[in-house]
């Protein structure tokens, strides 16, 4: 029995492509050595050896061609541009993190503004939104609410202080003991904290050795520009880790404070714990208020005097998206999208019509011309067509899909139908005349003749089509996405050409190494799922 | 701002709110302390925000260093400040571009000053495209190959000098355009789009020496000749910016006329020798624009403004000097420029012009604080003779192919040009204190011309430009359509 477990296993790995590995099990097992070794160095060491002596070959000629960028690069230069894609996600990660403490910083900005609105509070929607399980917490909270704003003025009071001693003697004579806690804490933990930073930032400040001035050479300045934005860099992440930080000790102290904090609705607990969800619930009834606001209006009611002040503030809660660059993951997670949907298009297309074809001699016959002429059209060509097209087709206001994401999907789905038609068609007329003669014993119907015996003969070489589909689909996708600005990978290598820049050569080469890897790995999944469903 | 709580056992939703509005003012102080050491740039007062209608937006821009307003009020936050979430996208050519606007998948874009010009009045696309602030003066040159320089040498031996005198105009070049045409293969020359800058610049910089760059429209038959190549000394075709060195390289062309950096690329690589900027065809003349169509900027008009005011900033903050006249935040704008997502060049190459330099030769580098104007000069407004300027030149070159009266030069100046816009940003803007008076044009509204500048003569050729009577000009031209004087 572990035996047959073992051998299901190792054929498992031959279907998932992964056969390779097959020989190290059967290896451990002691089964026939020398032939595992033999299939081991044909299957694994052999790839590795081509693929060494191609880094090899390829990082000695690099060398040698010069062209306008500069030398072609070689595995070294690449691979650092692949690190330095890496690290544009991190900094992208920190851009969003500013952004989205600047966000805050303004909803806060906008409350002290227009707070005055929440005076005309209407009472109906208040009480769709409150029964009296919620009053009876909200309540509660609202007087929590004024303690943690003693709180909060005593942490604003005590960390601005200059000096422990400062700090120490504004925290004197606090009324509640959570207060004094809370004091505390900061006075051990933030204190210190700001000082050190704030001496750090004036030193940084005062070093004449990182600003730019008027008699420095260009080398110079350049030098200098190159230090500030690395050391900003490292200061804004500093900066930010600092505020989480600060946050997070605020927070915490506050929860621990409140000795009644497990009795507290969950939504609080999360105006406590982050101001974002706070916004998204004040954004709620401050919506369905402006909402009735507008609607009073529309119908000929009084105006609302404070319409304008309630809509800036129910602006500031919104949800407000960080609008950064696309980072290079970002651009692949596009580029499969849209490979995938234009795929499903095209199978949805080809499959059925194939089986129409495979069926019927007179529509294959008739079909023949139209398949084989489009068949070999180039992407190039049908791309303008599309785009002219969809256009002119699809116009909304609201529109679900981006139409460069459409214009590049529907060229893909038009290149990459034609092997899936092509193969449904051929392995459906090619059926095994005694499987369709058992259907005609049976007295099947036409309906389960084709789902019981056509389909599933048929099946190995429809997904050979839709395999060769997915190949072509992502080869056509790069150049669709280079002129139709989809942005995936085909826009990143168009615009790294573009930029004409040293690192040209070697972002452009990534982007191939990617493309082709995916491609691979894309292969790969469509090879083993028709191993699965092939019956022999 | 404490509130009073009249009775404690009352305490509804309302109150829940404003509790929680009043632990948002306290945490706002701790924000502002944390502020002042996060962003340092918010310090002034502001006046109330606008209310814009559409905050997050998708504006197009080509690769090239004028679209630096644009950039930096990203990336300096200026449009932050006005509730603004702007992405900017790199766009393939400025078709795609102009059509990507028309169909509104982006909001904005960085335009050639020609393209709502050319759109609003249906040269190519027809759509009615507005702009309100012109993004900068100059900014181009003409650049030819190492060949065509050592034959241009030829012809006049004062230009076989490392440092050439400047202006050089076109004269040295006439021969070689003549002996290439009458040998039936004409010389071939690049520029950007039908209606860019770049066209009518080589255009009047070839004309200015007598060389005929063809008509877009045969003059006796007044048949319609889209390639503009009718009676052409010098064949003229679109390539765009970024592949303009490429093209020049593979000797499909044999000189063009592009935004920075592609001139400088061309001396980097070692591959031609700018001849000519326009600055020296036209001093201080209009470049890039910021555009949307009308349809647009009449559903969105506070956001109009809005972006308007953050590019006023952005271009201050571009053109700031310190006492000896250096700019202050070119170093900086030519760093943000060569991130890949932006212009993507390498940062040698951009900041020479940007830093206020141009090579015209390896060996030849010259001071040029001028090259790059985003604010200075009031190079930021848009000026209705500017519009004008450019209908003169369609008109002189057959894009407009109807004889047209002058009142229709200026009723179209003043339907695609929104100084009006322009205006009501920078009034807020000084009511935030972000922008002085004195650095508006003084526009006296009651004036029939106002919104036009001065008569200039500033031109390569000397011509004097007065765009208060477009068909004097279109006539003082040797080569180019003339209009009847009725």
């Amino acid at each position: 029995m572990k035996d047959e477990a073992f051998y299901r296993w190792i054929i498992f790995l031959k279907k998932i492509r992964f056969g390779w590995l097959a020989p190290f099990f059967l290896l451990l097992k002691g089964e026939s050595p020398r032939d595992q070794l033999k299939a081991i160095f044909h299957g694994v060491a052999l790839p590795l050896i081509s693929v060494l002596v191609f880094f090899w070959l390829w990082d000695l000629t690099s060398r040698q061609i010069v062209t306008k960028f500069g030398t072609v690069p070689g595995p070294k230069q690449v691979w650092s541009a692949w690190k330095g894609l890496g690290n544009e996600k991190r900094l992208e990660n920190i851009k969003e993190k500013e952004h989205a403490h600047r966000v805050r910083q303004k909803r806060l900005k906008s409350m002290d503004r227009y707070a005055s609105v929440l005076e005309d509070f209407p009472g109906e929607i208040e009480s769709g939104l409150t029964s009296p399980a919620v009053e009876a917490a909200m309540n509660q909270a609202t007087e929590l609410f004024e303690r943690a704003n003693e709180l909060m003025q005593i942490y604003n009071r005590v960390s601005v202080a200059a000096s422990l001693d400062e700090a120490k003697s504004t925290a004197e004579g606090l009324q509640f003991a959570e207060s004094k806690e809370l004091a505390g804490n900061i006075i051990a933990k933030v204190v210190p904290m700001e000082i050190a930073y704030r001496n750090h930032e004036e030193a940084y400040r005062a070093d004449p050795k990182w600003n730019t001035l008027p008699g420095d050479t260009d080398a110079e300045s350049n030098a200098k520009m190159d230090l500030n934005r690395s050391e900003s860099r490292i200061l804004a992440a500093e900066k930010v880790a600092l505020l989480i930080e600060r946050q997070k000790m605020t927070t915490q102290s506050t929860l621990k404070a409140f000795s009644l904090i497990s009795s507290l609705p969950k939504g609080m607990r999360d105006h406590l714990a982050s101001s974002d969800r706070a916004a998204a619930t004040m954004y709620v009834p401050l919506k369905q208020w402006y909402e009735k606001v507008l609607a009073e209006e529309a119908t000929g009611g009084a105006k609302y005097k404070n319409k304008v002040k309630l809509k800036m503030l129910l602006k500031a809660f919104e949800n407000k998206v960080y609008t950064g660059k696309d980072t290079y993951v970002s651009q692949i997670y596009t580029s499969l999208t849209t490979v995938f949907f234009g795929f499903i298009i095209a199978s949805v297309i080809a499959i059925p019509l194939g089986l129409l074809c495979g069926l019927n001699e007179g529509i294959n016959n008739a079909m023949n011309p139209i398949i084989q002429i489009f068949k070999p059209v180039s992407p190039l060509a049908w791309l303008p067509i599309v785009m002219i097209v969809v256009g002119a087709v699809y116009v909304s206001d609201d529109p679900m899909f981006e139409i460069s994401f459409l214009n590049s999907a529907i060229t893909v789905a038009l290149c990459s139908l034609w092997p899936t038609l092509v193969n449904t068609a051929l392995g459906v007329s090619t059926t095994n005349k005694d499987y369709l003669n058992v259907a005609l014993v049976l007295k099947l119907g036409w309906f389960k003749k084709i789902t019981k015996i056509i389909i599933p003969a048929a099946m190995p070489l429809i997904f050979t089509g839709l395999r060769l589909s997915l190949g072509v689909g992502w080869m056509v996708l790069i150049a669709a996405e280079m002129l139709a600005q989809n942005p995936g990978l085909g826009k990143f290598v168009w615009d790294m050409f573009q930029n004409g820049s040293s690192e040209t050569l070697s972002m452009i080469m990534v982007a191939v190494f990617t493309i082709g890897i995916i491609g691979f790995m894309l292969d790969t999944i469509m090879l083993s799922l028709q191993e699965f469903v092939s019956f022999e | 701002m404490r509130p009073k709580y009249k009775n404690k056992k009352q305490k509804s939703f309302t109150e829940w709110l404003k509790g929680i509005s009043l632990s948002f003012l306290s945490l706002s102080a701790t924000a502002c302390l944390i502020g002042f050491v996060l962003d340092s740039s918010s310090t002034k007062a502001r006046a109330e925000l606008l209310d814009v209608e559409k905050d997050a937006l998708l504006f197009g821009f080509i690769k090239l260093t004028d679209c630096a307003p644009l950039v930096i009020a990203k990336e300096k936050l200026f449009f932050e400040d006005e509730g603004l979430d702007v992405k900017l996208e790199a766009q393939a050519n400025w078709k795609i571009l102009l059509d990507r606007v028309i169909s509104g998948e982006l909001d904005g874009a960085h335009m050639l000053a020609g393209q709502p010009i050319g759109a609003t009045i249906g040269f190519g696309t027809q759509a009615h495209i507005i702009t309100p602030y012109s993004l900068d003066y100059n900014g181009n040159g003409i650049t030819v190959s190492n060949d065509l320089w050592e034959q241009m040498q030829e012809n006049d031996a004062s230009l076989k000098s490392p440092t050439p005198k400047h202006p050089i105009s076109a004269d040295a070049l006439k021969p070689i355009v003549e002996s290439k045409k009458a040998a039936g293969s004409p010389m071939r020359m690049g520029m950007v789009f039908p209606v860019s800058t770049h066209n009518y610049e080589i255009r009047y910089w070839l004309a200015a020496s007598g060389i005929r760059p063809g008509f877009y429209m045969d003059q006796a038959s007044g048949a319609i000749d889209a390639t503009g190549t009718t009676d052409a000394d010098v064949l003229l075709s679109v390539t765009p910016p970024p592949q303009m060195p490429a093209t020049l390289e593979a000797k499909t062309i044999e000189g063009y006329c592009v935004g920075e950096p592609w001139n400088q690329q061309a001396v980097v690589r070692g591959i031609g020798v700018p001849v000519t900027t326009n600055y020296d065809i036209w001093k201080n003349n209009p470049e890039k624009v910021f555009g949307a169509t009308r349809q647009w900027a009449d559903e969105n008009p506070n956001t109009l403004i809005a972006i308007t005011k953050a590019l006023i900033r952005a271009g201050m903050w571009l053109d700031e000097k310190d006492g000896s006249g250096k700019y202050v935040n070119r170093h900086e704008a030519a760093r943000i420029l060569s991130r890949p997502e932006y212009v993507g060049a390498d940062y040698e190459v951009i900041k020479n012009s940007m830093t206020g330099y141009f090579y015209f030769q390896s060996t030849d580098k010259r001071p040029m604080p001028d090259f790059n104007v985003f604010f200075n000069h009031f190079a930021s407004y848009p000026w209705y003779s500017d519009c004008v300027w450019f209908l003169t030149q369609m008109r002189r070159w057959g894009q407009i192919p109807e004889s047209k009266p002058a009142s229709w030069y200026d009723e179209t100046a003043k339907k695609i040009y929104r100084p009006d816009i322009y205006t009501a940003a920078a009034e807020h803007l000084i009511e935030e204190g972000y922008l002085q008076k004195h650095q508006l044009p003084a526009v006296d509204e009651k004036d029939k011309w106002a919104g036009y500048r001065p008569p200039t003569d500033e031109f390569i050729d000397g011509n004097t430009y007065d765009g208060r009577s477009p068909i004097k000009y279109i006539n003082s031209f040797d080569v180019g359509i003339r209009e009847e004087i009725k």
